[in-house]
């Protein structure tokens, strides 16, 4: 009695879970914009297998059940999507936290998950909110599937996040009554610029003079990674003075691998730029109004990059406007006269190649993650929307009709 | 009878035989026939015996023979274990927390257990006879729980959990750590050498508790424990059942609740789910009030489907094996505590009441009027 009993328990409990994701398809479109090399023109396919892909050609293959879109591309990569950025997921007793981990403090249960995946990104990088100067390691993530780290991990500790002008020092104030003790952290810390900088130096200096001494440093492995150019440092700077200031300081500790997030204002410093090797994440394209720390971008800031020579990627920077999301940048750097081709690169391969996982992701090729994005029409432009997206393969958003009841 | 019972013993016995249920026995062993005993392990027993002496279990089931002339309470409602809270706030006020600092590992809530506290009797009356007494979940490590007896007579375990808070109440920006790295931090710090309460935990000798809100959260909080070979229970995790894969494979409890007529249907359903799989459970009290609303937490959760039989054990056996206390109180069996109440009708029934509360074998409360 008993054992039928559990056997009825085991048979409830299975029937609850949910079934075994299908990871294997086949792709039909009419241009497959792999991202390595040429387009696949007049019909092409993608073989995809247990969320893999393991072929891409000409022709048509995969018959009946074959998912179908007027274009592919491969999924979106966006190394600046702001998820799970509570005031919880920084610490803020120090402005300094080289060894938090983004890995300890993401929400994978967070809706924006999904929206971003929905809407075409299938890889994002995630960093601590700029509250601090050294904010910690950002974690790079695929944006659908089990919630857990080990499912969705793309790169652990993929970059060291700080940042330059006024993000650390917003709302950090002196005591202005200088009446009684601070009453919490922000009374203490960085409130302007010029200190937001001098202890981003100071933290490098003190590293220095620890390893000249011998003598013990808190993170002093995760500096070491980044003068080495093991691990980029991702540093937020949107005004021109914030630009000049992370180049400066790229040239002043020999840092090999800085990316410069936000950067609106990077068409004002394009010599600069390219002549420091940094590389620059842009900000999402914003009409009527000045970009963060009042800052000026424009349409043709991406334009301007892309003929200097200068490596980018296109950003939502966690836009919570669907308008400002990943998938409407390239239309917006394209009007601004950015080609096509770089248009995508700056939304795949650039990003991938950033963080050091264009292994995985970043175009369509065999061997590859199975990330795929499905669209109504050409790639960007506003008449055509995302009808289609899979992240390892799994389908997070079907391009297949609602199946009608008579079928 | 076993022979060496006194004459006197079964003279008075004679003179009390049949008395009615609640009625004070002054007795060290009697008898009590019940219409219907839960054992507290999701058994039931019809029409049967609970035999009790020194303040202890004997014999307890259908097969129990009551000797002629031996003292026997006749009860014809339901005979349950006495009820246990996994986490109460009896008599505490500001106590429970030291806001001072975020740390507070040796800090021990026994030194704050105040029994002549009017929430202690009411817990009782309710049918609450055993509580752990967490501190509160405002400190990145808040201290060690304690285990009371609620009408004051037993500290059943003075050191019975360790309580942390992966959660946002521990979390403020006047106070390190801030954030969820430096929480994380805190207590990984300790691991690394650990000392005192942390190396008791470390070897398996003092469970954690661990508070733990939005799901990211109660990842957190398992990964932590698994990574660590740490065991003990989650404390709140209200959509613990979508974390369910690691949660069993950690082997961490969940203490549930307290559940009001607000709370979510999918904080109920959470509760099913962990039945369904077989995660261990029990009910945490209201906090900073008395705890009759346990009852009221389960009779929400039985309402929405949860197994009458899985509610019982969550209230009972299920509920001391998470408090740490099973070898004595918990289950109606041979050598446990006489904890027991004799209710008027089915407890997960609002409508019931106790009509009579035993705490090792001694009438707790007055009869109910």
């Amino acid at each position: 009695m008993i054992t039928v009993g559990w056997t009825l328990l085991a048979l409830t409990t299975s029937a609850a879970l949910p079934q075994e994701e299908e990871t294997t398809w086949v792709i039909r479109a009419e241009t497959v914009y792999t991202g390595a090399g040429e387009a696949i023109e007049d019909g092409g396919f993608i073989e995809v297998e247990d969320g893999v892909i393991e072929g891409v050609g000409s022709g048509s293959r995969g018959g009946d059940g074959a998912l179908e879109a007027f274009a592919v591309t491969p999924g979106m990569i966006d190394l600046s999507v702001r998820i799970a950025t509570s005031r919880w997921s920084v610490e803020e007793s120090d402005e300094v936290q080289l060894t938090a981990r983004m890995a300890d403090a993401v929400d994978l249960y967070s809706y924006r998950w999904g929206r971003e995946a929905r809407s075409g990104v299938t890889s994002a990088l995630v960093s601590a909110p700029d509250n601090n100067v050294l904010g910690g390691l950002g974690i790079a993530l695929k944006t659908a599937g089990p919630a857990t780290l080990e499912a969705r991990m793309l790169r652990d500790d993929a970059v060291l996040r700080g940042s330059f002008g006024d993000y650390p020092a917003r709302n950090s104030t002196p005591n202005r009554l200088a009446v009684g003790p601070p009453r919490d952290f922000r009374t203490r810390r960085p409130a302007t610029r010029m200190a937001t900088e001098w202890v981003m130096r100071d933290t490098f200096y003190e590293a220095i003079a620890a390893e000249r001494h011998g003598t013990p440093f808190d993170g002093a492995e995760v500096l070491r990674s980044v003068v080495a150019g093991e691990r980029p440092l991702m540093v937020q700077a949107w005004a021109t003075q914030d630009i000049r200031t992370a180049i400066f300081f790229k040239a002043e500790f020999s840092i090999p691998n800085m990316i410069i997030d936000g950067a609106a204002e990077a068409w004002r410093e394009v010599e600069l730029l390219r002549s420091s090797g940094a590389s620059v994440v842009l900000p999402p394209m914003v009409f009527g109004e000045r970009a963060r720390d009042n800052s000026f971008y424009t349409l043709s800031c991406a334009k301007t990059l892309h003929d200097a020579g200068i490596p980018f990627a296109l950003s939502g920077h966690g836009a919570e406007r669907s308008d400002e999301r990943l998938a409407y940048q390239p239309a917006h750097a394209m009007r601004g006269g950015l080609p096509f081709e770089a248009a995508l690169e700056a939304v795949t391969m650039a990003p991938a190649r950033m963080i050091g996982v264009d292994d995985r992701v970043g175009s369509i090729e065999a061997g590859k993650d199975a990330d795929l994005v499905l669209w109504s029409g050409p790639p960007f432009e506003p008449s055509s929307s995302v009808i289609g997206v899979l992240v390892s393969g799994r389908l997070v958003l079907d391009p297949r009709p609602t199946e009608s009841v008579e079928k | 009878m076993k022979p060496w019972n006194t004459l006197a013993l079964a003279l008075a016995a004679t003179l009390f035989s049949g008395v009615a249920a609640g009625q004070k026995t002054g007795a060290d062993e009697f008898y009590v026939r019940s219409a219907r005993i839960y054992l507290g392990d999701g058994r039931e027993v019809e029409d049967g015996v609970l035999y009790v002496r020194d303040g202890v279990i004997q014999s307890v089931g259908r097969g129990v023979t009551v000797p002629s002339g031996m003292l026997t309470l006749e009860h014809d409602g339901v005979l349950t274990p006495g009820m246990i809270s996994c986490a109460a706030s009896l008599g505490l006020a500001g106590e429970a927390a030291d806001r001072a600092r975020a740390d507070m590992s040796e800090a021990r809530l026994a030194d704050a257990f105040q029994p002549s506290h009017s929430h202690y009797a009411r817990a009782l009356r309710f049918g609450v006879t055993t509580a752990v007494l967490p501190p509160s979940v405002t400190n990145v490590v808040g201290g060690v729980a304690v285990a009371v007896k609620t009408d004051g007579s037993e500290i059943l375990d003075r050191d019975s959990h360790l309580v942390l808070s992966f959660s946002t109440p521990a979390l403020y920006p006047a106070r390190e750590p801030t954030g969820y790295t430096g929480a994380l931090a805190m207590m990984e710090e300790h691991l690394a050498s650990p000392t005192g309460v942390w190396a008791e935990a470390e070897a398996g000798r003092l469970p954690l508790m661990m508070y733990a809100g939005p799901r990211h959260e109660v990842a957190r909080a398992i990964a932590f424990a698994t990574e660590h070979g740490l065991q003990g229970s989650l404390l709140g995790a209200p959509w613990a059942s979508d974390v369910l894969e690691p949660l069993q494979a950690s082997g961490l409890s969940v203490v549930v609740g307290p559940f009001r007529t607000g709370t979510s249907r999918r904080s109920l359903d959470s509760v099913r789910a962990l039945a369904e799989a077989g995660v261990p459970f029990a009910f945490a009290s209201e906090v900073g009030v008395p705890t009759d609303p346990i009852r009221f937490s389960v009779a929400l959760c039985v309402r929405n489907g949860l197994d009458e039989a899985a509610a019982r054990k969550a209230l009972f056996g299920d509920a001391a094996r998470i408090a740490g206390v099973a070898d004595r109180v918990g289950t109606l069996e041979r050598g446990k505590h006489a904890d027991f109440i004799l209710w008027d009708g089915d407890p997960l029934d609002l409508t019931s009441s106790p009509s009579a509360i035993y705490i090792k074998g001694r009438l707790a409360t007055e009869e109910k009027q």
